[in-house]
């Protein structure tokens, strides 16, 4: 192996230990957002897989034209609140 | 419940679902003093509306259900939306077989209960018969206490101590009836006097009214988790539960008081319906009359009561 080539690897591994470095001093923040919950994540819960309307109008105009039942769910605050 | 991947899929595919508010949720902080904070709701609760799409009323499911105890429900809606009868019929006539249907659930109801008292003989396991009045004879030996009041609640108590806890495996859905503490006060054990007996058969407005007065949000009692401790769910043999596994469990207990005993009042109500109900015409009467929770009074009903000291309420 000559000089370039040994230059090479040097530089190689410099970059290697700098993108390295980069990312375990980010680590933190990204594992704290992944642990973080968002203000919303009950809420994700709550509305995510099942389609809901917001206003029974229109639920029963989408009703009438599919041919189904409307299932209405009345609560206290919002559904797609975290608290509620 | 809105989180079961069924539930998903049997909303999804049977019906068009749609959320609204009724009213702002309260919201309460707690700071410990400590550095520990929680936030949480108060009075939360909610009604399960299945319409035509009309908006005409088919069925109200007050309170929460579980996945395995709301699927019957929603089934036997369907089934009978998608009755030959109901689907001929219109107008008044489809209102009196929605009224008849479900003066025939609640009568089911109230027969399926009798059913489970002679198989297990004992007055707690029959909520709805006790806040129907119908045992009317409290099994003095064996519990003394608000006999004729749903066991899934706390007994009501004239003031103080002398409550007699349930010893474990009393009360809710377990098969058996339990025993009673001594009382921690000589005499001050508390024998109601029984509810007057509810004849729905012959004045279904009247025996909706009655009942109704005897229904509780078991979710929201404070004693609840108390309870849950006496019937042995917290023991020295057992491996205390997490907080996560408490609240299923309050949950599964609400569930199955609202199958028994809620869901049949709204059985009743709408029995007494001979006019088309729309979710609005039934809102008030169902959040205030079957949930107990004033939606008219901006405290619901939080301020009622101020212990001294307690600041104004403005």
């Amino acid at each position: 192996m000559n000089r370039s080539h040994w230059a090479s690897l040097g530089l190689v591994c410099v970059g290697l230990l700098s993108l390295l470095a980069r990312s375990e001093a980010q680590a933190p923040n990204a594992q704290a957002a992944l642990q973080k919950p968002t203000p919303n994540a009950k809420s994700a819960a709550h509305t995510e897989g099942i389609h809901w309307l917001t206003s029974f109008e229109k639920a029963k105009q989408k009703a009438l034209r599919e041919n189904k039942p409307v299932l209405l769910f009345q609560l206290f605050g919002k559904l797609d609140e975290a608290l509620c | 419940m809105l989180s079961d991947p069924q539930i998903v899929q049997k909303i999804n595919s049977e019906f068009v679902a749609c959320w609204e508010t009724v009213r702002p949720v309260p919201k309460v902080s707690i700071d410990f003093g400590n550095g520990k904070k929680m936030q949480r709701t108060l009075m939360g609760n909610t009604v399960l509306y299945i319409c035509y799409p009309d908006g005409q009323v088919v069925d109200a499911l007050p309170g929460v259900y579980r996945p395995e105890d709301f699927t019957p429900l929603a089934e036997a809606a369907l089934t009978f939306m998608r009755s030959p009868a109901m689907t001929a019929a219109t107008g008044a006539a489809r209102t009196k077989l929605l009224a008849d249907w479900h003066r025939t659930r609640f009568a089911a109801s109230v027969q399926g209960e009798r059913r489970r008292m002679t198989f297990s003989k004992a007055a707690v396991e029959t909520p709805l018969l006790n806040a129907m009045g119908v045992l009317a004879k409290p099994e003095a030996s064996s519990v003394p206490v608000a006999a004729n009041v749903a066991p899934n609640v706390p007994p009501r108590q004239p003031s103080g101590f002398g409550g007699a806890p349930r010893t474990p495996g009393g009360g809710f859905g377990t098969g058996n009836p339990g025993t009673v503490l001594p009382a921690r006060e000589e005499g001050a054990v508390a024998v109601l006097p029984p509810l007057p007996k509810l004849n729905y058969e012959k004045d279904l407005k009247s025996a909706f009214q009655q009942l109704s007065v005897n229904i509780e949000d078991i979710s929201k009692g404070t004693y609840t988790v108390q309870r849950l401790k006496f019937q042995g769910v917290f023991g020295p043999t057992t491996p205390r539960m997490s907080p996560e596994d408490l609240g299923k469990l309050v949950v599964a207990m609400d569930s199955k008081n609202n199958v028994t005993v809620v869901h049949p009042t709204a059985d009743l109500l709408l029995a007494t319906c001979d006019t088309p109900q729309t979710p609005q015409s039934l809102r008030d009467v169902l959040f205030k009359q079957v949930l107990h929770v004033p939606i008219d009074d901006p405290y619901l009903g939080l301020a009622d009561a101020l212990v001294p000291g307690s600041p104004t309420v403005p």
